[in-house]
């Protein structure tokens, strides 16, 4: 699902129903937060949040395993899940992880 | 939520149908009363100018009954004092009945717009609410045909100005550039299979018309100017690829993520 590049502040918590979604492109948005739902789509294999407005992601996100790249460029971080935090389980599982 | 509204609004038809009539008799019965004062009014004004010019001759000839005469005529220009007394105030009722008359013919044609308005209310909600139940007993992601799907796309086609350059209305649809249809022969055969419209330059709202492509699986609107997109994209349970990058959007509707049906989806990148 291609929403980069837009001006979103949000998007709905119900798209965590889409549990055979493989691809979630929400980069280059305005998005302060991301819905907790997102850590159901654990098919996900691509999960693009770069150029946002991120503080922090909900620790539920630190599910998506099935990544294989993760982009978190250009947000203002402060915090990720231990799972994606570097030498965590998604890099060892050899997921590219750009921070 | 459309029931009550229903009900709200045909019952202020009914207030105002009622208030309505109220009034159209009350001008009736001031109009009637109008005209007994002006008939009233005439005659006492008749009567006392035929006084007066009786008291005048009485006065002037000096003769006649004598005292007796003088008497009768006084008697006569007071009469005809109370009668143009009379008169004055029954013209002035007639005055206050016609300016009643027209505050009530105002108030009830400013009701009868009121009544109208509610009847339109009153049928759009019923429209509303059949086609809701029609939606619900015939989803729309188990109906379309070939022929709802051109509808869709004439429909789209008549509120986006870009698509009305594009598409040209006197060539079939399935020639109109950007959209697939599925293959003869297939389950799809004919329908709506895949929108493409890169870089078109698509302005303001993709319409809800658009929830009618059912066997739609790839709706790619990439890199236009969209301000928006309906929440009838839920029931577009056949997509698979959604691409909305690059647009204007500072939304997307939950329904996106409603649908149980909606479990193929792939992958596409665009950037």
């Amino acid at each position: 699902m291609g929403l980069n590049e837009n001006q979103l502040t949000s998007v709905p918590s119900a798209l965590g129903e889409l549990t055979a979604l493989t691809g979630l492109y929400l980069d280059g948005n305005q998005l302060t937060s991301v819905p907790e739902e997102l850590g159901h789509l654990t098919a996900l294999t691509s999960l693009e949040l770069h150029e946002n407005r991120l503080t922090s992601v909900p620790a539920e996100l630190g599910k998506l395993i099935a990544l294989d790249g993760l982009d978190l460029r250009g947000n203002q971080l402060t915090s990720v899940p231990a799972e994606w935090e570097e030498g965590g389980a998604l890099e060892k599982s050899g997921c590219h992880i750009d921070r | 939520m459309r029931r009550y509204i229903k009900a709200r609004v045909s019952e202020r038809a009914e207030a105002a149908k009622v208030e309505a009539e109220e009034l159209r008799e009350a001008r009736q019965l001031l109009q009637a009363k109008g005209a007994e004062s002006t008939a009233r009014a005439e005659e006492a004004r008749r009567r006392a100018e035929e006084a007066g010019a009786a008291a005048a001759s009485g006065g002037g000839g000096g003769g006649g009954g004598g005292g007796g005469g003088d008497a009768s005529a006084n008697a006569m220009v007071a009469a005809a004092g109370k009668l143009a007394a009379e008169a004055e105030v029954l013209s002035a009722q007639v005055r206050d009945a016609t300016a009643a008359q027209e505050a009530a013919a105002v108030r009830e044609r400013e009701l009868q717009d009121a009544l109208a308005e509610a009847e339109g209310a009153g049928a759009t909600a019923t429209t509303v609410e059949e086609a809701a139940v029609k939606v619900a007993k015939d989803p729309p992601a188990a109906g379309g045909s070939t022929e709802s799907d051109a509808d869709a796309l004439r429909a789209w086609r008549a509120e986006c100005p870009e698509l009305r350059k594009l598409w040209d209305e006197s060539e079939p649809v399935t020639e109109w550039e950007g959209v697939t249809f599925g293959e003869a022969g297939g389950a799809d055969a004919g329908r709506v299979v895949g929108i493409d419209f890169e870089n078109k330059g698509l302005t303001g709202d993709v319409p809800a018309a658009l929830g009618g492509l059912t066997a739609l699986t790839s709706l790619d609107l990439h890199e236009n100017q969209l301000t928006s997109v309906p929440e009838e994209l839920g029931e577009l349970t056949a997509l698979e690829t959604l691409i909305l990058s690059k647009n204007q959007l500072t939304s997307v509707p939950a329904a996106l993520g409603v649908s149980p049906r909606w479990s193929g989806w792939a992958s596409t990148r665009t950037s």
